[in-house]
């Protein structure tokens, strides 16, 4: 995950992106066990709904894995079709995990190295 | 033979005649004289007798050595003559041999012998010995000589042999490798070889042969040596007899003798030979080797010693008391005479002894230290003396032994606190570790495998031990989402602590919640985790509840609120419809009495109105609503703002507005100008309310400034009635004044410093007073605002260096209007009355410097001003001085002089740009339009026009329920300088926007949101009747047909998601543009 590219792909510094990245991952993580309540409990209704929002989320962040997975989700849900729904939330899952560890690794960077914006990897 | 001469000669004769006959007749006798029988015995019978004698005989005359006589066999042997004869062809011997053996024998007068040798009979060379004895007459001269030939054939034959078999003896005894010498029976040495005499110190044998073989042998070992060697040679057997020898010159050495007999024919032993061999050197390296041993054995001793001592000392299990005794008891074992050694140990106050311990003479002891110190002593005694040669009783070797035991038992004590320390802290942490309240494993980290764990472990997971050591963390770990996350967090943070909360799987398949705290350890190398489990299903159950009980609260709070917000909102329509109607009745004419009662409804009408905006306001802070923009906007034009806003209510008081602000405030700065005015507005209000006469003064600076943000410190200071000390703390609180009367007096909710101070400390700051009765109150207010990257501010186009002259009776107006002036390039000469004023005019006319604007205080104009202004302006420069009236806002009712003689007013406080617009030349008036018109219907917001030429700035209301998505919004349009009201649902949006309709310039709104979705929400304002704002769809793109869903709703226009800044902000300018064509 490249913070820069993606801040830059929708137009924000940096720091805006992690803040809101955080926001997203917070919110996503909520939105997780939702679906995941959901999916078990044969809501679909609830399924769609946290679904659809991640997915919003999601590509406005510019996570394209993490909007697909939940597009998905949310396409199924609508089709009342919870049962298929568990690869794509498994894969959503481990998206989501991913873009949580990537952020990790990058906050872990930012506490590194001593300024982000000096650092010769981030102007290459 | 012993005859007498007569008779020897008469034996001459006898035989001499025999000899003739014997040569005549080879048989016959030899005759003699006839006078020659005078020994009774005839020359007939002599030479019978010696004719009867087989071995050939012949008889010599003593004289001339003719033959007297020769029997038979002498004249058959040829060998006697009287002439030297040659040999014979046929190998006779020659006859001479036996005339010169005849001469021999007369001349030495002894018995001579000669050898020969010649061919016998058979061809075999035979060995003969002439044999001739002489025999003496009474005159002791020789008489006869008797010859006689002996065959030695056989005896020459066994002597050759013999001689044959010494040369044989020879060979084999220099062919030996040691010293040999043959001795007869005697003991005499007969024959040695060559090493004998080396052996023994004689230079040649001969020295040693004839010497007694005996006498070689040291005395004390003499007979000893005899008997062996004798015993040896009796019982034929071969072995080495060991004694000294003592060679020539007396040196002694140690050497092995061997015997052996020689035997004749007859069987009996004649001689020995003897060998003898130095053993010295191997008797020392024997001795030696014997002595090597002895040490092996005492080393073997010592070493199984040790090695008892060190078994003892590994068998961990045993106490240190019984090792101890154990090896005391093992120690005598090592030395060389274990029955006679005792040992005694003493180690601290503790003493071990052998049983046959006993203090003797004859002990030696060493130390036994630990780390260094002395902690004990060992002691080994014999119970007996024995000596060890020069070494005292006991050997070199066995005072390292007792040394080395004592390093071991120093061990021994050491190894067994450690162990004892060890144990206590393992037994210690065990018990940590068992007694723990917390589940507590151990996990391999690379496998995950349970390595150990706790009992509470197996009462938390309800598996046993044996169980979770068969297993990996993860099994009772659920891959759920927070696991996912604890996974990742400990995989990159395997270094540090951490603890996350998490569930565990028990057996039961129950899902625990716990804290899990993670810490690396390393355990024999491997790396580990130790990993804690707290069960919190307690306190999660304790949060769940707390959780509801405050969701509980806040949601009645928030619903409180709401209801407030919401009778609030309901009443504002009426009220506004109170104040619309109120002005429209006073604009009919009205008599009287009706206008005052209009009035009067006005008046009430407004101040409920700002009533019910307080309570608006503060039912938001308390619902937690309280929003803040974040925008450019500049802090100057919003102090001026807010003063302009408070002047009406000055203009019955004989009240000074002063407003300073300092140079060092940045012209923009980002935040939320409306609330920053709402706190300014607040404390010049309360200012103005609690203040009749006197000044009151706005100033702001910079407190602090840092790279990315200022703190503005602004102070609000009056000259009223002041605040008691004991009332400064409750001013803050709601609903609250400094006294129940002054809500009487002066009216109002009390929420107004709530309310700032509630803004105040959400902007990071905060709100205090000082104040004392009839010293009139300062209120103090900072707050944080963000840096705007600097714009040249209007400042910089300076106009020129003005000469400006103000006059104000205020020093307080005066001096902040002086350094305004002045900071802004001009030339300022101030003075406190209008006198003083004219008389500076002329004095700058005449010094060819003269003013070019003057501006008068409305104040100082009081009274009789008009003449001094005619002065003035008479006295400057013609058709150059400017004279400016400065004034309140709202005019005061008693003016000194009117306005038309003055050129232009300048409302006082005035801002920067109308001061700079004045000494540019434009009238304030012109000036004052200018700025207004700038940012119609919204002062103070939006940037200056260098910041954001491009774009307008719009209050837009955007529904949406995804904090991201809201974030993201907010973000994006703050930046474009617009202003963003969110509302997480439809059902907000529309309440938010119904409250100020007028506020909006559009509309953001979300199409799937929880409580009311945004085709409904926008049906309903449609429905509402407010058909202009544009509301522009958002949607993720959910369904077929989105689109005309939303353009059938009301939408004018539809984004989808993600949202692209280019996009929106096309979108958004074009609806704005739209709407302001409409």
């Amino acid at each position: 995950m490249n913070i820069t590219q993606l801040a830059n792909a929708i137009g924000f510094k940096e720091t805006e992106y992690r803040e809101i990245l955080d926001l997203f991952i917070e919110t996503a993580a909520a939105e997780l066990r939702d679906i995941e309540t959901a999916l078990g409990s044969g809501n679909a209704e609830i399924a769609r709904r946290a679904a659809h929002s991640m997915k919003g989320a999601a590509v406005n962040l510019g996570l394209a894995d993490i909007g697909d997975a939940a597009a998905r989700i949310e396409e199924m849900a609508c089709d009342r079709r919870l049962a298929d729904a568990a690869d794509a939330f498994r894969e959503l899952a481990v998206h989501l995990e991913r873009v949580i560890r990537e952020r990790a690794m990058d906050e872990a960077g930012s506490l590194l190295g001593a300024s982000r914006a000096d650092s010769p990897e981030r102007l290459r | 033979m012993l005859l007498h001469t007569e008779t020897h000669r008469a034996h001459e004769d006898a035989l001499r005649g025999r000899k003739a006959a014997g040569r005549g007749s080879g048989a016959s006798a030899v005759c003699g004289a006839p006078g020659e029988q005078a020994a009774g015995l005839t020359a007939p019978l002599l030479g019978e007798i010696i004719e009867s004698i087989s071995i050939p005989v012949c008889i010599r005359s003593g004289s001339d050595l003719s033959i007297l006589f020769a029997n038979t066999a002498a004249v058959a042997t040829g060998v006697f003559a009287e002439a030297p004869k040659r040999f014979t062809q046929d190998g006779l011997p020659p006859h001479d041999e036996s005339r010169y053996t005849a001469q021999q024998a007369a001349a030495t007068r002894a018995h001579a012998i000669t050898e020969h040798s010649w061919p016998g009979a058979g061809g075999d060379a035979q060995n003969f010995e002439i044999h001739a004895h002489p025999v003496f007459g009474p005159d002791d001269v020789p008489l006869l000589v008797v010859e006689y030939l002996l065959d030695v054939t056989d005896r020459f034959r066994v002597e050759s042999s013999r001689r044959q078999g010494e040369a044989n003896v020879h060979l084999v005894l220099e062919s030996s490798p040691n010293a040999a010498v043959v001795h007869d029976s005697a003991g005499v040495i007969t024959i040695c070889n060559r090493k004998a005499p080396a052996l023994l110190g004689f230079a040649t044998k001969e020295e040693l042969i004839g010497r007694c073989v005996w006498d070689l042998i040291a005395p004390r070992d003499r007979e000893r040596a005899k008997l062996d060697i004798a015993r040896m040679l009796f019982e034929e057997k071969i072995g080495d007899v060991e004694c000294t020898l003592v060679g020539s010159g007396g040196a002694a050495f140690t050497a092995e003798m061997s015997a052996v007999a020689m035997r004749g024919r007859s069987g009996d032993a004649s001689a020995f030979v003897v060998t003898m061999k130095d053993v010295t050197e191997r008797k020392r390296m024997y001795e030696m080797l014997e002595k090597r041993a002895c040490d092996l054995r005492t080393r073997v001793r010592e070493l199984n010693c040790l090695i008892k001592l060190s078994r003892l000392i590994d068998n961990e299990d045993r106490p240190q008391k019984e090792v101890l005794q154990a090896a005391i008891e093992i120690i005598p074992s090592g030395w060389q005479y274990p029955s006679i050694t005792c040992a005694r140990l003493v180690i601290e106050d503790r003493e071990f002894k052998t049983d046959n311990y006993c203090e003797t003479i004859w002990k030696q002891a060493s130390g036994i230290f630990v780390q260094g110190r002395l902690i004990g002593g060992i002691e080994v005694c014999y119970l007996e003396e024995r000596a060890n040669a020069a070494e005292g009783p006991f050997l070199a070797e066995e005072r390292e032994l007792l040394n080395a035991i004592a390093e071991d038992l120093g061990r021994v004590v050491m190894l067994g606190r450690a162990y004892h320390d060890l144990r206590r802290s393992e037994e210690k942490y065990r018990g940590l570790f068992e007694a723990n309240k917390d589940a507590i494993f151990i996990v391999e980290s690379d496998s995950l495998r349970f390595i150990d764990c706790n009992r509470q472990a197996e009462i938390l997971t309800g598996y046993e031990r044996a169980e979770l050591l068969t297993m990996q963390a993860h099994q009772i770990h659920p891959a759920r989402l927070a696991d996912i996350m604890r996974e990742s967090f400990l995989r990159h943070a395997a270094d540090v602590r951490c603890t996350v909360e998490a569930e565990i799987l028990a057996k039961n398949g129950r899902a625990i919640p716990v804290s899990t705290c993670a810490a690396p350890v390393v355990l024999g190398g491997a790396r580990c985790l130790q990993l804690i489990f707290r069960d919190i299903s307690d306190r999660i159950e304790t949060e769940r509840k707390l959780r509801a009980a405050k969701e509980e609260a806040e949601l009645a709070n928030k619903a409180k609120s709401q209801f407030i917000a919401n009778v609030s909102h309901e009443i504002r329509t009426p009220m506004n419809a109170i104040i619309g109607f109120t002005d429209m009745l006073l604009d009919t004419g009205l008599a009287g009495d009706q206008r005052d009662f209009a009035r009067t409804i006005k008046t009430s009408a407004d101040t409920l109105l700002s009533l019910i905006d307080d309570i608006l306001d503060f039912s938001k802070i308390e619902a937690g609503r309280l929003d803040f923009e974040d925008v450019p906007f500049e802090p100057e034009r919003v102090a001026f703002e807010a003063c302009r806003l408070v002047c009406p209510r000055l203009a019955s008081k004989d009240l000074e507005l002063l407003c300073d602000v300092d140079d060092r405030v940045p012209p923009v700065l980002r935040g939320d100008p409306f609330r920053f005015r709402q706190v300014l507005v607040n404390l010049l209000g309360n200012a103005t309310k609690f203040t009749e006469s006197g000044e009151i003064e706005l100033s702001i600076d910079a407190e602090e400034i840092e790279r990315e943000r200022v703190r503005l410190h602004v102070a609000v200071r009056d000259t009223g009635i002041g605040i008691a000390p004991d009332k400064l703390s409750i001013i803050f609180a709601p609903f609250q004044q400094a006294d129940g009367s002054t809500t009487r007096r002066y009216g109002g909710t009390g929420l107004g410093l709530t309310i700032s101070r509630q803004i105040a400390t959400l902007l990071g700051g905060d709100i205090r007073v000082e104040s004392s009765v009839g010293g009139g109150s300062t209120f103090h207010f900072t707050a944080w605002f963000g840096r705007e990257t600097e714009a040249a501010g209007p400042g910089a186009t300076g106009p020129g260096r003005k000469r400006v002259l103000v006059v104000d009776d205020n020093a307080r107006a005066l001096e902040i209007m002086t350094r305004r002036l002045a900071s802004l390039g001009a030339d300022v000469t101030a003075r406190g009355d209008l006198a003083e004023g004219v008389e500076t005019v002329l004095r700058a006319n005449e010094s060819g410097n003269p003013i070019d604007l003057c501006i008068v205080d409305a104040g100082a104009a009081a009274g009789d001003a008009c003449g001094a202004i005619e002065e003035m302006r008479k006295l400057g420069a013609p058709g150059r001085i400017t004279i400016i009236e400065a004034s309140p806002l709202v005019a005061r009712e008693a003016r000194g002089c009117p306005a038309s003689r003055f050129d232009s007013r300048l409302c006082k406080p005035a801002t920067r740009e109308e001061l700079l617009e004045l000494l540019r030349g434009t009238t304030p008036e012109e000036a004052s339009r200018a700025t207004e018109s700038a940012v119609p219907q919204r002062p103070g917001v939006g940037g200056p026009a260098s910041v954001r030429p491009e774009r307008r700035s719009l209050r837009i209301l955007l529904a949406e329920d995804n904090p991201v998505n809201q974030k993201l919004a907010r973000l994006l349009l703050a930046r474009e300088g617009h202003e963003i009201t969110i509302a997480n649902n439809g059902q907000e949006a529309i309440e938010v926007f119904s409250a100020e309709p007028g506020r909006y310039d559009l509309i953001l709104m979300d199409i799937q949101m929880p409580v009311m979705d945004g085709l409904e929400a926008t049906k309903l304002i449609r429905a509402r009747g407010f058909s202009a704002v544009p509301v522009i769809a958002m949607t993720a793109r959910a369904m077929k047909g989105d689109r005309e869903q939303c353009l059938q709703a009301g939408m004018n226009e539809y984004i989808t998601k993600p949202i692209r800044r280019e996009t929106v902000l096309d979108v958004i300018e074009k609806q704005a543009a739209r709407r302001e064509a409409v």
